[in-house]
């Protein structure tokens, strides 16, 4: 379980230095499309607004800003031209975070590393004047924190990210993201971090955030132990959030049968995201953040 | 069959087996994040009853069949053996020359040996077998035996000879191997020409004689002698052929390994021819015969003679010259005769003779070697000191008491008719004996100097005639160059056989001289034998040939330091024809042609055994490798 980070150094509290936090403030949230915005910020909005990046050009009509009018077009083509420019707007960032007990497992536990995660992502957000909402969800989305803007807000993020690691869910239902529409409507970025070991229906949730105007993205985390298991001999594995007990006599020939299972799932959640458009990258929880993982969240374009 | 029935109610480890299939194996829990990819992997875990449907599984029926192959192990499966033998048996091989035949391959010996070992195998448990081997002198190879290893071993330490099968002993060892109420039985296993058909056997048990053997061809020679007559050597061989079809063949006669006759030789079946020599050169020492035409035996197609030879007889006489001395000296053919006066003697003269003799004249030591005094004059030699001149009179032999193991000396010596004026008194040691005396003083003596500085650890022979020959009518006896003779062969002896002919497997008595430290025997095939004293006979004469015994002296003497004698050790065949009849005669108390038989219990347990560690292997292998058998 995480202690809390009441008193302490945020960036100490998940392992980051200011080294590592100058290197992430290169980076961007990446959006796959332009999205329409609620506010004017950096972001490209697929709205035509009043930044400097120029557009298009729409022949004048009434009722229409004397301001945008291309005076120069008028003298060469006698015609009144209105000249289009995108509007740059500002982008929410929804970190939806499996916060349930299955996610307290690993060394480091998925917990953890999906907490770190999530702060990298939040201090990038925030970073490029973004907003970015939290939101634990488990066999429900139980807890909620409205979007912040600017870097001040980076401490209260972080905070409510490590609250959730203090109370874990009881269990893991992607049915629940289908009650995010009610606490954040229109378009922005919904990045999921999961185990998305579950029977719920994982597809189904992540659909439904791309109905709500989400651009998704998936990140699973695995814990060394579930990617190559250690276990040998009889046992009787319970499972941690249902309860649910499974005798196995773990030899060569079921260890086997394991990783076939852990691949086909793998293989599914993969393909489903690439029809979907959906951004998915899987991690094992010993990896390491302020490394690799930069490269591995920017090659699956998360982040740019 | 099952020796153990009882084994098979160890068949109720099945339900166990059974049970744990049935009932769930109790697990210890483990929490894990979820069992969603586990329960993928467990399609067919079930749910936790505590038991679960029995369904078909190559494991379990592996286990059930290795169970069942071992507990039949346990019940020890037998097979029984017909036409074995029951009771002890004594299986007697025959070791003599018959068996070396090659009419049946490989060879008769070969063929009884593999019975030997057939009939061993047969012999059910509790019973005890023993091994003879029959040659001249049976003797046992394993005694009441029961360890089939030991019993094989035994049989392989046995191997055919050049002698006679005795078949009266071998039966008598057999007999007191006997165990009462053990049904012993024995099986001789001979060839079919040895003779035990016609013998008169007492037997007091079973006795199978087994007779090995085919139509033999067999042309051998079976005598060969020679002597030395006065101007030529003589030689006789006989040929005999064993074989039922005549034989032809060549007799080559080879003298000192020169080949010098060759005689064609055309033998009837079971017909023998005679050959002689006689004109053959003075000289020969080793003479040999051979068959050059090869047949079913080979030990039968040499044979040799020693022609003995008399010693050289080097002899020195110090003498101011003795007529009826020397004469009889130069009669005795083995003697090279040198005369010096006394006072050209020297002591070192002696070392190049094997004999020195002192006519008249007293040395003042006594010769390393052997030494005849005649008539010394007054004064003292070692431990001999001679006074004056005594009457003589007739001289008559010693009491036989006095005389002791040196009475050969005067065979054939008539001394009734010798008289002497004078004889030197003299005191006789110890060592020396009396032979002859007169008028109640010793005048002939001899004996051997003990060992002493000069002689090193031998000894030296010694003779004394204490008067003077020319005053007495000794040398006009014939007791005289007899009794010269009986002393020459005293005092120098050489090296002399008990015989020059020897048959395979006969002892040889050496008598070496004074001195010999140790006889050296040399086989034909260069393998040397060492005797030391006293000399026992050599008996290791098994294998046919010329042999050769030379002497070693404890001390070097001139050119007397080693003698040689050669012996030839022959083979000759006594081979019986063959009486017909079966292969296998029955002798005792059994009917001819009837064979005791029994089952005997051969035990196959071990099989089973192999074969259930074969399919615990497999069950293994099937639930760890992953084989999906289902």
């Amino acid at each position: 379980m995480i202690d809390t980070m009441r008193g302490q150094n945020h960036s100490a509290y998940f392992g980051f230095d200011s080294a590592f936090l100058q290197r992430l403030e290169r980076l961007s949230i990446l959006n796959r499309q332009p999205l329409a915005g609620a506010s004017a910020g950096p972001r490209r909005s697929p709205r035509h607004g009043a930044s400097v990046e120029f557009a298009d050009f729409r022949t004048y009509v009434s009722g229409d800003d004397f301001r945008r009018i291309d005076w120069k077009a008028y003298a060469r083509l006698d015609r009144l031209f209105l000249r289009l420019y995108r509007a740059e707007e500002i982008t929410v960032i929804s970190i939806l975070l499996d916060h349930s007990v299955s996610m307290q497992f690993g060394n480091p536990s998925k917990a953890l590393t999906a907490a770190r995660l999530a702060a990298i992502l939040s201090y990038v957000a925030l970073h490029n004047y973004d907003t970015v909402a939290v939101a634990g969800w488990g066999d429900s989305i139980d807890q909620y924190f409205p979007g912040q803007s600017g870097k001040k807000a980076v401490p209260r993020i972080w905070q409510a990210i490590a609250r959730l690691m203090e109370a874990p869910a009881p269990a893991t239902d992607f049915a629940s993201l289908r009650t995010y529409g009610k606490y954040r409507r229109g378009p922005g970025i919904a990045v999921v971090l999961s185990d998305f070991l579950t029977k719920s229906d994982w597809r189904a949730g992540l659909r439904s955030l791309r109905a709500g105007g989400q651009e998704v993205a998936a990140i699973q985390v695995l814990a060394p132990d579930e990617i190559d298991p250690v276990l040998r001999g009889d046992w009787k594995l319970v499972d941690a959030e249902t309860g649910a007990q499974t005798e196995v006599t773990i030899s060569p020939r079921v260890l086997r049968r394991y990783r076939q299972a852990l691949e086909q799932h793998t293989t599914a959640i993969t393909e489903f995201c690439r029809r979907e458009g959906i951004s998915f990258v899987q991690l094992r929880s010993d990896v390491d953040l302020t490394g690799t993982v930069l490269a591995d969240l920017r090659a699956v374009a998360i982040l740019e | 069959m099952l020796l153990t029935p009882l084994a098979l109610a160890l068949s109720a480890l099945a339900v166990p087996i059974v049970l744990m299939y049935v009932l769930k194996l109790r697990r210890q829990e483990h929490v894990v994040p979820s069992t969603f990819l586990w329960d993928q992997a467990m399609e067919d875990v079930q749910a936790n009853a505590p038991w679960q449907r029995l369904r078909f599984n190559i494991l379990l029926l592996l286990q059930l069949l290795a169970l069942a192959v071992l507990i039949f192990s346990l019940a020890r499966p037998v097979y029984s053996r017909s036409h074995v033998i029951a009771g002890d048996l004594v299986v007697i091989v025959d070791e003599s020359y018959g068996m070396q035949a090659h009419d049946v391959t490989p060879s008769r010996f070969a063929v009884a040996l593999a019975r030997a070992r057939s009939l061993v195998s047969e012999v059910g448990s509790g019973n005890v077998i023993s091994v003879i081997g029959m040659s001249a002198q049976p003797h046992l190879a394993i005694a009441e035996g029961s360890d089939q290893g030991a019993i094989g071993r035994a049989i392989d330490s046995l191997h055919a000879g050049v002698d006679q099968p005795n078949f009266l002993e071998a039966l008598s060892l057999a007999a007191s191997l006997a165990r009462a109420g053990q049904n012993t039985r024995a099986v001789v296993l001979t060839s079919r020409d040895s003779g035990i058909a016609s013998l008169p056997l007492p037997v007091t048990f079973p006795v199978d004689i087994v007779r090995i053997g085919a139509k033999l061809r067999d042309l051998g020679i079976t005598a060969f002698s020679a002597s030395q007559q006065s101007t030529q050597v003589e030689a006789v061989a006989r040929v005999s052929n064993f074989g039922s079809q005549t034989a032809r063949s060549d007799l080559e006669l080879l003298a000192d390994g020169h080949l010098v006759d060759v005689r064609p030789l055309t033998v009837q079946a079971h017909g023998e021819q005679n050959l002689f020599w006689t004109s053959l050169p003075v000289g020969v020492q080793q003479l040999q015969v051979r068959l050059t035409h090869a047949d079913n035996v080979e030990t039968d197609k040499s044979a040799w003679a020693v022609i003995p030879a008399e010693p050289t007889r080097r002899v020195l006489l110090v003498s101011a010259g003795d007529f009826f001395m020397e004469a009889a000296l130069l009669d005795e053919p083995s003697v090279k005769l040198t005369v010096v006066p006394p006072f050209a003697y020297r002591v070192a003269m002696e070392r190049a003779y094997d004999l020195v003799i002192f006519d008249g004249f007293l040395p003042a030591t006594f010769p390393a070697g052997s030494a005849l005094l005649i008539a010394p004059a007054a004064g003292q030699v070692g431990s001999l000191r001679f006074g004056g001149n005594l009457r003589g009179g007739s001289v008559t032999e010693a009491s036989s008491g006095a005389i002791g193991s040196l009475g050969f000396l005067l065979q054939y010596v008539d001394l009734t008719d010798v008289h002497t004026a004078l004889a030197r008194s003299v005191s006789l040691p110890g060592w020396l004996q009396p032979l002859a005396v007169s008028n109640g003083h010793a005048v002939l003596a001899a004996g051997e100097r003990p060992a002493s500085p000069a002689l090193g650890s031998g000894t030296a022979r010694f003779a004394l005639v204490s008067f003077d020959l020319q005053r007495s009518d000794w040398p006009l006896r014939v007791s005289f160059p007899i009794m010269l003779q009986n002393l020459l062969h005293y005092l120098v002896p050489g090296l002399t056989l008990g015989t020059t002919d020897v048959t395979t497997g006969q002892a040889v008595k050496f008598f070496p001289p004074p001195g010999t430290r140790e006889l050296k025997v040399v086989r034909q095939d260069g393998v040397a034998d060492y005797l030391g004293p006293p000399f026992p006979p050599f008996v290791d004469t098994s294998r046919p040939g010329l042999y050769t015994v030379k002497t070693v002296q404890a001390t070097s003497r001139g050119g007397a330091g080693s003698q040689s004698e050669s012996f030839a050790v022959n083979f000759f065949p006594a081979r019986p024809a063959p009486v017909p009849g079966p292969d296998t005669l029955h002798l005792g108390h059994v009917q001819a042609g009837k064979t005791i038989t029994a089952s005997v219990p051969v035990s196959i347990g071990w099989i089973f055994v192999l074969l259930a560690l074969a399919i615990l292997g497999l069950e293994w292998w099937v639930a760890f490798r992953g084989l999906r058998l289902k």
